[in-house]
């Protein structure tokens, strides 16, 4: 097992170099250039030897392996350089965002898995029953919302037909002044409508697999035997068999590792929400270099993380898996 | 075994309905209640650097507004006014040279002689030097077109040395743009490679040694460079001077322009600065921080776009605490305008990296507003600041919120959280006619200054179709503008005539007009050759004299993504199909667009727009040497708009240039490169409490504008 981490550990590097260089290759080849070389280029006041000059204080006028490798170089003592859009360190950009992001998408997880996990073993224990049936379509209902119909749409009615939830970003303008609990009621309830579109999606989804997990579950010969010995059917379901149909659900929870600081782009515009998605995509349309390597290699380091941590606890969760 | 799994059913749903009822429980929360005071705007994306130098983006700009005044800003007729400067006037050094033995001093006496008798008016003049033994310069109070005739006269015609300029533009194939092969090398340096602003360089280099006698070289485009020779040069002179500069490769250069001049006039201009304006951390503005200024924009190690603004400024200097003058090498009349920037020199000179200043995130300004806080693609916090000198603002507070959504924008406006916001035409045709709207919201419909269009490429070796006047103004009266606006704009744009807004004061309202008329555009085609021969409704005519019939055909390029220009693009299709114009559309990603198919000029046709500034000067856009490395993309040669545009650029008197700027938009009407289409409608809902907040042309928040705001007193709690 340790020698298995430790191999497993190694490959990353690799792994993570690769990314880098292709993330990098497709950025730099992207057509356009960063924003303001391409704002510029439309404006009859701007002449073409500015431009030139920007392009070589960014470094632009250079080949893209010559930039990759000064860019690695860099990267190895974790400097991840400044953005091109305002000059700021990356990496300051991103702390700054990442409570915003990381409190959204525990929420989130956490209302997901508290609605998804029950729902899911309701409905196995309960299946072909009415329950099962009324779950099974609300649950297809939520899992096919459009995120950004469903988004728009709370905005409607709790936003502005009630009034009862700010429609936009994460605190009122002007709360630091205000009292610790007030700011903390204010936070959750920017937080309500997001959370809700956030989860609405994946605690369908989990419902799912939670079923169709116990199911399988249920129809084995242990849970057969523990029922022949008497075993009342709660204990049956929530000792015996839920422990096993756990299994691929923590799988699914290393996944989401790097989906914590993903943030979604869509509903965070929507709702004005200062998190990692927004960050990205303008880091993106910006052609922001800097910003975009510096996530792509956060997420993806955070991918490699979260499946070597989804393997490595189904080991542990799993006494039949053995890694050699 | 079923009590408990029940058990566990009724566990499950109270905790679920427990959720729902503690999120309807913080919904119910106090409403949070607004000050009137506060002005809370929309901006649709994060600022970048809030440094009047160092943005490109319009959201760091529409901040930067009210940190940083302008020198001098443009009243609703698009006629500069005064704002951080309390005045300006435009001077003259007009150096005169002699030949032939004559000197400075006997013309220096003379000239005194003739001031003393009155033959000059002694109001014009400022100062007379001598400055070498054959070149004098006299300073005059005003900028005068003809200040070569004080000294006629007093300086006899044969001892009178002309002056050349001279306009230098190589074709762009010669000095290696847009080609594969490896550029030319540097005859001087052969490690560096050609270009044309390593010849300005290096030109320059050679002036200030004294190599040449040369007053100022100055770069234009990557394909063109200017300067005046202080004698008189013809075209094989002229190439001697030039050649020596070249690579081998290089056998001709094009001289567009070789005017003879009698003096080398320079327009300086003289800013006097308000006193007693602070910068947000009380040190005093002075002339200074406007010089501090200058030299950060043209530092070649600053970030900024703007530095061509001041390429033909010769000197800055300050003249005492408010008074600084600025020599330029040649006129220019947008110069004066150019002059907007302004960052505190006592905060910059100690910062080590002035792009990546901190205090481009904390701007100290000087303007009517002062910075308070900034949270990322939160919101942009900005305080009055009741000392500028234009008074209290309306607003003790205004506030950016950074909304990137339309939709949550809006929603936002209808939950009363913001109070300015810029429509679409669907949401002020049909979303914000109902009673609860019009109640809470006051909308305005504005043009500022831009236009849509169709581009023709004229360049003969790219497309061979539109190079007929007759052909290019009968595909505009083919097309029915309004017809357009009303299905696609709920008719709120308008139609447009001319490259110059309508509210300027260099708008010529009486240039020809290309109403629909269908007919007179069939008729227009027929004049120029092209008819249905074979019967398929598609007009045929041999264009490349190959002697076969060649179908009018082409592809209007435009870009993707957006379903408003797809229609557009479509209906105008339609509509040359009926004059038997077979048109195809191509709609091409925006990036891509630019990059593979505008730039190179790779293209038949192309619909597009431009957003312009106050100033009339569109030299840029359609002067032939800016066919390559400027913005005349369709390639529209016209000799006599070269020489209206470039002396209109060059005229300081508003009625002169304005006669210059009216006869050029009636040549453009006539000869219709572009297709007019329409100028888009600015649409804005502003919140009841705001009285007077009627925009004018140049947009809803220019400072006289806004100084004119205020709070209805019937929303302000008692």
């Amino acid at each position: 097992m340790f020698t298995y981490i430790i191999r497993r550990i190694l490959y990353m590097i690799p792994t993570l170099f690769g990314i880098t260089l292709i993330t990098f290759l497709i950025v730099n080849l992207a057509p356009g250039e960063p924003a303001a070389l391409d704002a510029s280029k439309m404006n009859p006041n701007i002449s073409a030897e500015d431009i030139e000059k920007l392009r070589k204080i960014y470094d632009l006028d250079k080949p893209v392996m010559y930039r990759y490798f000064k860019w690695l170089k860099k990267i190895l003592t974790l400097d991840f350089g400044e953005s091109f859009k305002d000059g700021r360190k990356v990496l300051d950009k991103i702390a700054e965002r990442i409570p915003n992001t990381l409190i959204l998408n525990i929420l989130a997880i956490i209302v997901s898995f508290a609605i998804g996990v029950p729902l899911g073993i309701m409905a196995a224990v309960w299946r072909n029953t009415w329950f099962d049936k009324i779950t099974t379509v609300l649950v297809f209902i939520g899992y096919s919302l459009p995120g950004f119909w469903f988004a728009l749409m709370l905005i409607l009615v709790f936003g502005v037909k009630l009034g009862w939830l700010p429609i936009s970003g994460i605190h009122t303008i002007g709360a630091e002044e205000w009292p610790f609990w007030d700011r903390f009621i204010d936070l959750l309830k920017h937080l309500v409508m997001p959370v809700i579109v956030f989860s609405i999606g994946s605690f369908a989804s989990l419902s799912r697999y939670m079923k169709m997990s116990l199911l399988d579950v249920i129809n084995q010969d242990y849970v057969r035997t523990a029922r022949a010995k008497g075993v009342p059917e709660w204990k049956v379901i929530y000792w015996h068999a839920l422990r096993n149909a756990l299994i691929p659900i923590v799988t699914l929870f290393g996944f989401m590792l790097p989906g914590l600081i993903g943030g979604s782009f869509i509903i965070e515009t929507i709702f004005g929400f200062p998190g990692m998605g927004r960050l990205g995509y303008d880091a993106i349309m910006n052609r922001d270099y800097p910003t975009i390597m510096a996530i792509s290699v956060i997420v993806s380091f955070l991918t490699l993380l979260g499946n070597f941590l989804a393997d490595v606890l189904y080991a542990l969760v799993n006494p039949t898996i053995r890694y050699e | 075994m079923k009590r408990s799994t029940f058990k566990f059913v009724i566990a499950s749903l109270i905790f679920v309905f427990g959720m729902s009822l503690v999120l309807f429980q913080l919904g119910c929360g106090q409403k949070f209640a607004r000050d009137p005071y506060i002005l809370v705007r929309r901006l649709a994306a994060d600022a970048s650097k809030l440094n009047p130098v160092l943005y490109t983006d319009a959201y760091s700009g529409e901040i930067c507004d009210w940190i940083f005044p302008p020198l001098v800003t443009y009243n609703d007729k698009f006629e500069l006014q005064p704002e951080l400067a309390e005045g300006w006037v435009i001077e003259e050094k007009a150096h005169f040279y002699l030949k032939g033995g004559l000197s400075a001093q006997d013309v220096y006496a003379n000239f005194m002689k003739a001031l003393d008798e009155g033959k000059v008016d002694r109001n014009l003049i400022d100062d007379v030097k001598v400055v070498a033994p054959d070149e004098i310069v006299v300073t005059l109070t005003k900028f005068k077109d003809d200040a070569y005739k004080i000294m006629e006269g007093v300086i006899p015609e044969e001892n009178w040395r002309k002056i050349t300029r001279v306009k230098v533009v190589f074709h762009g194939k010669d000095v290696g743009i847009n080609q594969d092969k490896p550029p030319y090398k540097c005859p001087w340096d052969s490690n560096k490679n050609f270009t044309v602003g390593a010849l300005v360089k290096k030109m320059k280099e050679d002036v200030k040694g004294g190599k040449l006698p040369i007053a100022y070289v100055s770069f234009l485009t990557k394909v063109s460079f200017e300067f005046l020779y202080l004698d008189e040069l013809n075209e094989t002179k002229a190439w001697e001077v030039v050649k020596a500069y070249l690579p081998d490769g290089i056998k001709e250069a094009r001289f567009v322009r070789l005017n003879l001049k009698r003096i080398w006039d320079q327009p300086l201009i003289v800013f006097k600065l308000r006193k007693g304006i602070k910068w947000h951390d009380g040190t005093e503005v002075t002339a200074d921080d406007v010089k501090f200024t200058y030299e950060k924009v043209i530092d070649p190690n600053t970030a900024t776009v703007r530095a061509s603004t001041y390429r033909d400024v010769r000197e800055v200097k300050v003249l005492d605490k408010y008074t600084l003058s600025i020599l330029y090498n040649k006129p220019y009349a947008p110069c004066v305008s150019s002059w907007y920037m302004i960052v505190p020199k006592h905060i910059f000179e100690k910062e080590p990296d002035f792009n990546n200043s901190k205090y481009n995130r904390e701007p100290v300004g000087c303007g009517p507003y002062k910075f308070v806080k900034w949270v990322s693609d939160s919101y942009i916090e900005l305080e009055a600041v009741d000392t500028y000198w234009r008074g209290k603002p309306p607003f003790k507070k205004m506030i950016f919120k950074i909304l990137p959504n339309n939709v949550s924008a809006f929603n936002e406006l209808l939950a009363g959280q913001i109070d300015i916001l810029g429509l679409t035409p669907y949401q002020w045709k049909f979303q914000t006619n109902n009673a609860r709207f019009l109640n809470n919201f006051n909308k305005y419909k504005y043009m500022t200054p831009g236009y849509g269009y169709i581009g023709y490429n004229l360049d003969p070796e790219k497309c061979k179709l539109f190079l007929d006047k007759r052909v290019r103004q009968a595909l505009s009266y083919a097309i029915d503008r309004d017809a357009i606006i009303k299905a696609l704009d709920y008719g709120l744009g308008e139609k447009c005539y001319s490259p110059i807004h309508p509210s300027s004061w260099a708008y010529n309202p009486n240039v020809k007009k290309y109403e629909y008329n269908p007919e007179l555009a069939k008729k227009l085609l027929a004049e120029a050759g092209w008819k249905d021969v074979d019967g398929d409704g598609i007009l045929e005519k041999d264009v490349d004299g190959d002697g076969k019939l060649d179908k009018f055909r082409f592809t209007l390029m435009t870009s993707a993504g957006s379903d408003d220009i797809k229609k557009r693009a479509e209906l105008i299709q339609s509509y040359w199909k009926k004059i038997g114009v077979d048109c195809q559309l191509k709609f091409i990603e925006w990036t891509v667009f630019l990059k593979n198919y505008v730039y190179p000029r790779n293209f038949e046709a192309i619909m597009l727009g431009w957003a312009l500034g106050m100033d009339p000067d569109q030299y840029s856009i359609w002067a032939s040497d800016q066919i390559e490395g400027g913005f005349n993309r369709i390639g529209y040669v016209n000799p006599e708009v070269d020489k209206i545009l470039e002396e209109a650029r060059e005229t300081f008197d508003r009625e002169k240039r304005k006669k210059l700027y009216w006869k050029f938009q009636e040549i453009i009407a006539e000869d219709c490169p572009y297709t007019f289409l329409m100028i888009g409608p600015s649409l804005v809902a502003v919140h009841k409490r705001i009285l007077n907040a009627k925009p004018t042309a140049i947009g809803l928040f220019s400072y006289d504008n806004f100084y004119k705001w205020h709070v209805d007193p019937a929303y302000v709690q008692k």
